[in-house]
């Protein structure tokens, strides 16, 4: 009856443990169907069904040279057959920019010995484009990648000194680099920018405390409300207006107060700086934090200010 | 009676001591409590493991309030242990809780209770395979929000000796881990370093198409000025820069050379009083200077420009330069050229004009109107179209070394201003457009006429004026003749025509 009775549990055991083991990556995708949002020179692909946001990091996206064509591949992901029959996408409209659209799923046995799955995405597009992820568009339900059509690059024109000759050396290209798009050659460059830029009438200032001593973003708020505030208009020809006197978290703590200022505020920022007690570290806004609109200037308040 | 008085001044010494204290001493504490849903979760991690040198039987939920929850511990001794968030914080600090199955407890914020556990074998075996390392750079570093790769060397534990150099990061969490990477930096890592850089997958097995793995530093050779040239006649800004050259072609992106103007109050060795300079720094990351580079005492507005080795980041030089911050009101431009060489370009400008505080307090209009018409991100707009053509052709105009030519492209962008005023679909775009137009106006038929002159004059002496470029010049004229209503300039466009009949 014993020797029954082992390979019973055993089977049993190997049941119960085998869905675990596979089970033992807890997060990843499921992909449901495909939307296709055509247009020019941005088209949109989205992946409707169940992801996980935190892995978003993990998908690669690869172009091939002549930008027709991208591979991508979402680790982590099954695609939802049941949603999902047709895995060959084509006949799209011609005012966008996806030409075909293939989906396969991918499993394969790590050197471990567990299942890594995977989908692939090929995409070929009608005109040259690059692929990327849009995290904006992104979220638990849908995953999105937006197509961009690769910006016509404008012959390069030859540089003139004052006298007319060329300039060989610090000889400078022509605005359109290469991977930047007409917006971003506009508004990268300092001159150029000045094109996009209306000047502002009203600074908006952002104070917050990056030290451990209380109450400096305060302090420092009162100092230029009640004693730089007519210096600082006159100086600079706008209106200084605090939005916002805040701590920024715990555990940053900055030794020199950092003025961070948005494009076309750099010169607001010096003065700042020339104002400000102490030693000031001045930077543009990373482009990290570009997107908080809102404030012009962001001031950092440091272990220094006293 | 001194009994009273003394006790009097002590407590008011007290109080003022105390007050002083909670000012100046930092009040970072952590939680004592957590959330009933991460206990749960917190005590389902601890059960099992180690506490100092017992074993942990069995770990309970408690509360305190209906929102305030802790965990008790039941030890291998018998012993029951109610245990806070924050010792549960400080132990893990200090290793002297440990989870089973060799992996660590991990709270990345000291703000809050949430937790994750970094399975350290999976680092191991991560960090051993990887070949590439993506360093990405830390909130408020100059290079915040950008990223490198570079090749790795080693990975390794940290050893006994090197504890006293690298003991814990401000927050109090030992450092473990080193991976030296080919380029000489080294990445010292705690426990949450370890499990951010799993979270990112910065530790990459292979190398990906298209990936630019660094294994070299860039070492600077040389620094060359580029003397001051007209950058845009319309405003009166010049150009002038510094062109700084590597060893090897240089494959950063511009965006990779980042700028800060750093304040440092300094002697003035004449008076001996103190004033605060200012240096314009450009950062130039993956770098070396192994050698004195000649630097300039003076190039235009800036002064003592050289190359210097930043002290606090590893591999990385500064192109540093004192800079007087009422003269700097636009920040330099950085491009990479085909020369093995960046050249940082500074601009000056002669119109500083400001609106006076009387116009800001007369001005009718909302203070806060749009920053800028281009848009950082979102669909283009047919404006935006017909605008940014306009903008790069009167950039390209600027560029032009043919004058004639020159005209040509700016007539041009007159036309495409005047598409994108038609498709404006807001105050703020049809002002910045017509006042571009404005500009452009006030400065061409100088321009035209100035170059009709010059062509007719040359033309004239080598015999024949080509029918093409006749038609072409009387154009020009007719154009800027609508536009303009300086009589001198009138008077002039009237001879010129008359002789081009």
């Amino acid at each position: 009856m014993r020797r029954f009775w082992i390979p019973i549990l055993s089977g049993m055991l190997a049941w119960v443990l085998g869905p675990l083991t596979a089970m033992a990556q807890t997060t990843g995708h499921m992909l449901d169907q495909v939307e296709y949002l055509p247009g020019m020179p941005k088209s949109y692909v989205t992946l409707k069904g169940q992801f996980d946001p935190a892995l978003f990091s993990q998908v690669q996206i690869e172009t091939d040279d002549a930008f027709e064509r991208s591979n991508i591949v979402i680790p982590n992901a099954f695609i939802n057959s049941v949603m999902m029959k047709d895995r060959n996408f084509g006949g799209f409209p011609a005012d966008g920019l996806l030409a075909a659209l293939q989906i396969q799923e991918q499993l394969s046995r790590a050197d471990d010995g567990q299942i890594e799955f995977a989908v692939n995405l090929g995409l070929t597009t009608s005109v040259e484009s690059t692929v990327a992820l849009d995290p904006e568009r992104s979220n638990g339900q849908q995953l999105t990648l937006v197509l961009m059509e690769v910006p016509r690059r404008t012959p390069e024109i030859p540089v003139a000194s004052e006298d007319n000759s060329l300039v060989e050396q610090g000889s400078l290209p022509s605005m359109a680099q290469p991977g930047l798009s007409a917006r971003e050659a506009v508004l990268l460059h300092p001159v150029a920018a000045l094109f996009a830029y209306q000047p502002p009438l009203q600074l908006n200032l952002s104070i917050l405390n990056a030290s451990p001593h209380v109450s400096g973003a305060q302090r420092l708020a009162i100092l230029l409300e009640r004693q730089q505030r007519r210096a600082l208009e006159d100086r600079l020809g706008m209106k200084l207006a605090i939005l916002n006197i805040s701590s920024v978290r715990e555990d940053v703590s900055l030794l020199k107060t950092k003025i961070y200022f948005r494009p076309n505020f750099l010169k607001a920022a010096l003065a700042l700086a020339e104002l400000i007690p102490g030693e000031q570290v001045v930077e543009p806004m990373p482009l990290s934090r570009t997107n908080k609109m809102g404030t012009d200037v962001e001031i950092y308040v440091g272990e220094n200010f006293e | 009676m001194w009994e009273k008085t003394l006790n009097k001044h002590w407590t008011a010494l007290l109080i003022g001591g105390c007050a002083w204290l909670t000012s100046v001493l930092p009040l970072h504490a952590f939680p004592e409590y957590t959330s009933r849903e991460n206990a749960i979760r917190l005590a389902n991690v601890i059960n099992r493991g180690e506490f100092k040198t017992f074993q942990i039987n069995s770990v309970f939920v408690k509360s305190r309030t209906e929102t305030e929850y802790y965990l008790q511990a039941l030890l291998d001794d018998g012993s029951t242990r109610d245990w806070k968030m924050d010792r549960i914080y400080e132990w893990t600090l200090t290793d002297q809780l440990r989870l089973p199955g060799n992996q660590a407890l991990v709270f990345p914020s000291e703000e809050s209770t949430e937790f994750v556990v970094l399975d350290k074998n999976v680092f191991h075996r991560e960090a051993l395979q990887a070949r590439v390392y993506t360093k990405v750079f830390e909130e408020h570093d100059i290079l915040e929000g950008r990223s490198i790769k570079l090749a790795i060397s080693r990975f390794r534990m940290l050893q006994p000796g090197e504890e006293s150099r690298f003991a814990t990061d401000a927050r109090g969490n030992r450092y473990r881990y080193v991976i030296e990477l080919e380029n000489g930096m080294r990445e010292v890592l705690t426990y949450p370093m370890a499990y951010r850089l799993l979270e990112i997958g910065a530790l990459s097995p292979e190398v990906l198409p298209g990936d630019r793995i660094h294994s070299k530093t860039f070492k600077v050779r040389e620094m060359v000025a580029i003397p001051r040239q007209t950058e845009d006649e319309l405003r009166s800004i010049y150009r002038f820069g510094v062109e700084v050259f590597f060893d090897r072609p240089m494959s950063l992106r511009p965006e990779m050379f980042p700028f800060q103007v750093v304040e440092q109050s300094m002697r003035d060795p004449e008076t001996g009083q103190r004033r605060n300079q200012y240096y314009l720094q450009v950062s130039i990351p993956n770098s070396e200077k192994l050698r004195e580079i000649p630097g300039f005492r003076s190039l235009e507005y800036l002064r003592y420009v050289e190359l210097v080795t930043d002290v606090e980041h590893q591999k990385r030089v500064f192109l540093r330069a004192q800079v007087n911050p009422d003269i700097l009101e636009l920040p330099p431009y950085i491009e990479v050229t085909d020369r093995n060489s960046i050249v940082v370009s500074f601009y000056t400008v002669t119109d500083q004009s400001v609106a006076r505080r009387q116009q800001l307090i007369d001005t009718p209009t909302a203070l806060n109107v749009p920053r800028s018409v281009i848009p950082t991100s979102g669909e283009e707009t047919e404006f935006e179209r017909f605008y940014l053509q306009a903008v790069e052709q009167i950039r390209a105009a600027q560029r032009q070394a043919d004058e004639h030519l020159k005209i040509s492209t700016y007539i041009s962008a007159l036309d495409t201003l005047q598409d994108a005023s038609v498709r404006a679909t807001n105050d703020a775009q049809l002002t910045q457009s017509l006042k571009q137009r404005d500009v452009l106006l006030k400065v061409l038929p100088g321009m035209v006429v100035e170059n009709a002159q010059r062509q007719i004059l040359e033309k004239t002496q080598d015999g024949i004026l080509p029918e093409s470029l006749r038609q072409e010049l009387n154009q020009h004229l007719e154009y800027v003749e609508r536009y303009t209503s300086d009589g001198q300039i009138l008077r002039k466009i009237e001879t010129l025509r008359n002789i081009l009949r």
